[in-house]
């Protein structure tokens, strides 16, 4: 794990303030993963159920088509590939 | 500048002062002796008389929860409580300095029981001390209504944002109508000034208030409210000497009575004061050089200010109306350790007074400046604490 | 603590004691003096005996005690004469104002008066607040007993506060029959 440098009492907003909305996008977790849910877009028939049960917002949806993960935020949790009803996704294991 | 008293209670002085700085919000909820601030500041609201959106709370908690979420928003937002209400909203007492909230709240003081008891002393609020508010005593009604005026400016300098409690002693002040020389609303609009909002919050421009603050940062904050702490005593002298200059009253952190030619003190604070003051005028008439001195401010505590006024004295005795059981009472404590590294230190002892509202007459004052008589001549009861009045 | 004038009003919770005392202090500072005006606080009860007190002075009354040796003390009910110490209590040459349709001379025998050389008048408060207003809230003639007494506080400024304090909660009607028994007070006083 890389050594972060953190900011300093004199360097950060009062009172724990956070003053920039979303900043939970720059946090990286996708390094927490041991498995990762692969996207088989042949098997995939769009119907978004990854969507609404991925508790990072980490399927990725253009022109209406899931088109991946982002592997940023993606934990590995798995929930996608459980209620995926055509095993579109499969979770294999992380290679680091 | 208007030169009519009028006849107020601390009470009412309280809520007259809030009128007229007419706060975005006001949350609160009624408990012996603050009630009468919110049976007033609740008939403002009635007659239109205020802008506030006053939020009926069903409790102390929810009260300071309310009044932080609105100042968290943005808002110029005041509250009031007492004793067991203080106790009620006490982790949010906490949320609201940390969050480094400009809120300013009455604090009527009352015995925090038990047994159960609505009188006046000073557990409650001393129980608070180390909250991260400012901390403001006041001796009469005319005080707390200035007090106001001066710690809502306190609260929101820049260099400060801390929440501040405006201190008045529970039915003894609350409750007892004396003259109050009021300003004009516009003198006090005026001196409040606007708001120095960091901005509202609005889906434009979103923050985050309050979040989850762990090992990784959690010490930088508190680093930060104890950096804060520090530039309180300059700010008060500051808005004090404004004041001073604007409306020709004039206050100190630290009051002095008679101390000029005085060779011993009693220190205390908030309504006793008066009392001391009047007893200390009849012991001048027998030749008896005593003085009294009042701090006005325990949070943050003028340590610095009050070893170089009573390093003068030879023998000073501490009237605190609170016990802090198995330590030193709170006034005495902060005294005593002011002086730890000073090279000329008085004779030094420790009156608790008043507690549950007993009241501390006339008698019992000479009772004190004849035991600081003894200790200036013996030292005998040097570092000694007592109970006053108590059989 | 010089030149200040105490007075202890005794009366039972709902006999507007306390009303009486703001009222005295509202119109003494419109005498350019400088008043209190403070309950003695128990829990509130009507009926209860209650103690309220007044101070008025030239200077600013700085003491925050309460008062055990007044110049003045008002009895509101005159069922507590027997149980008040007025020998332990009063200053000596203080006066003493009770409400109650006998004399001065009647009234002393009942009283626990020492060797104290004390100026005792009374009042028929409660007939002239019957007679007036219906009920017996004897507060507002008793203002007029004390300010033909004392001749501290004009009738005029009592009427005058009497309206801008209590017109909102009781209306022009009581405040009229409160002026009446008021001005019959002020004639009213036995010594």
């Amino acid at each position: 794990m890389s050594k972060e440098i953190k900011k300093g009492w004199k360097e950060i907003p009062i009172g724990g303030l956070l003053l920039d909305a979303g900043n939970s996008r720059e946090y990286e977790t996708g390094t927490w993963r041991t498995f990762k849910p692969i996207h088989n877009a042949e098997k995939c028939i769009n119907c978004y159920f990854c969507w609404e049960f991925c508790p990072d917002n980490s399927i990725l949806i253009k022109d209406d088509k899931v088109v991946g993960m982002n592997y940023f935020q993606c934990k590995g949790c798995g929930v996608c590939a459980a209620v995926c009803p055509t095993k579109a996704i499969e979770m294999v294991k992380e290679e680091k | 500048m208007t030169t009519k008293y009028e006849a107020l209670t601390g009470a009412e002085a309280a809520a007259l002062a809030m009128k007229q700085i007419n706060p975005d919000v006001v949350a609160v909820y009624p408990i012996t002796p603050q009630t009468p601030i919110v049976m007033k500041f609740s008939e403002y609201v009635a007659n239109g008389e205020v802008d506030t959106e006053m939020v009926r709370v069903e409790s102390e908690h929810s009260a300071m929860s309310a009044t932080v979420g609105a100042a968290g928003a943005g808002a110029r937002a005041m509250t009031a409580t007492a004793a067991n209400g203080l106790a009620l909203m006490w982790e949010i007492v906490y949320i609201a300095a940390s969050t480094r909230l400009p809120i300013v709240m009455g604090l009527v003081n009352r015995a925090l029981s038990g047994p159960i008891n609505i009188h006046c002393d000073h557990s409650d609020s001393m129980g608070a001390r180390d909250s991260g508010w400012i901390q403001i005593y006041s001796e009469n009604a005319q005080e707390v209504y200035d007090n106001y005026f001066m710690a809502l400016r306190i609260a929101e300098h820049k260099d400060v944002l801390l929440p501040v409690m405006v201190c008045q002693d529970g039915f003894i002040t609350s409750h007892s109508v004396e003259n109050v020389l009021p300003l004009e609303d516009a003198q006090v609009k005026k001196f409040i000034g606007k708001k120095n909002f960091k901005g509202l919050l609005t889906s434009e421009k979103p923050y985050t208030i309050g979040p989850l603050d762990l090992q990784d940062y959690y010490m930088e904050h508190k680093m930060q409210q104890h950096d804060a702490m520090k530039h309180v005593i300059p700010v008060i002298e500051k808005i004090q000497k404004e004041y001073a200059e604007t409306f020709d009253r004039k206050y100190e952190i630290i009051e002095e009575y008679r101390t000029d030619d005085a060779d011993m003190v009693i220190v205390g604070m908030s309504s006793v004061m008066g009392t001391v003051k009047d007893v200390i005028d009849m012991m001048r008439e027998e030749g008896i050089k005593v003085g009294a001195v009042k701090p006005r401010l325990f949070r943050p505590f003028p340590a610095e200010k009050i070893k170089n006024v009573l390093s003068k004295f030879k023998a000073i005795i501490i009237l605190d109306r609170s016990d802090s059981f198995g330590s030193f009472p709170p006034l005495y404590g902060e005294i005593l350790a002011s002086f730890f590294a000073a090279e000329k230190k008085p004779y030094i002892k420790s009156f608790i007074h008043g507690l549950g509202g007993r009241d501390t007459n006339v008698e019992m004052i000479k009772e004190v400046i004849s035991e600081l008589q003894k200790l200036r001549d013996t030292g005998e009861s040097n570092f000694t604490i007592d109970y006053l009045g108590v059989r | 603590m010089k030149n200040i004038f105490e007075i202890t009003w005794y009366g039972r919770g709902g006999l507007g004691a306390k009303t009486g005392a703001i009222l005295l202090a509202d119109a003494a500072i419109t005498a350019n003096k400088f008043v209190q005006a403070f309950p003695e606080y128990g829990p509130e009860r009507q009926g209860a005996p209650i103690k309220v007190y007044n101070r008025i002075s030239d200077d600013p009354v700085r003491v925050h005690t309460a008062i055990t040796n007044p110049d003045f003390i008002i009895v509101i009910d005159p069922s507590l004469i027997e149980s008040i110490d007025f020998e332990e209590e009063l200053k000596d040459g203080g006066k003493i104002l009770i409400n109650t349709d006998k004399t001065p001379e009647e009234i002393k025998t009942k009283m626990k008066l020492g060797s104290k050389d004390a100026n005792i008048y009374t009042i028929d408060a409660t007939g002239i607040s019957i007679k007036f207003l219906g009920k017996n809230i004897p507060n507002i003639p008793i203002l007029g007993a004390f300010s033909d007494i004392t001749k501290m506080i004009e009738i005029g400024e009592i009427k005058k506060h009497l309206h801008e304090k209590l017109i909102t909660k009781y209306g022009q009607d009581i405040i009229d029959k409160n002026i009446q028994a008021l001005e019959a007070a002020y004639s009213e006083v036995k010594q």
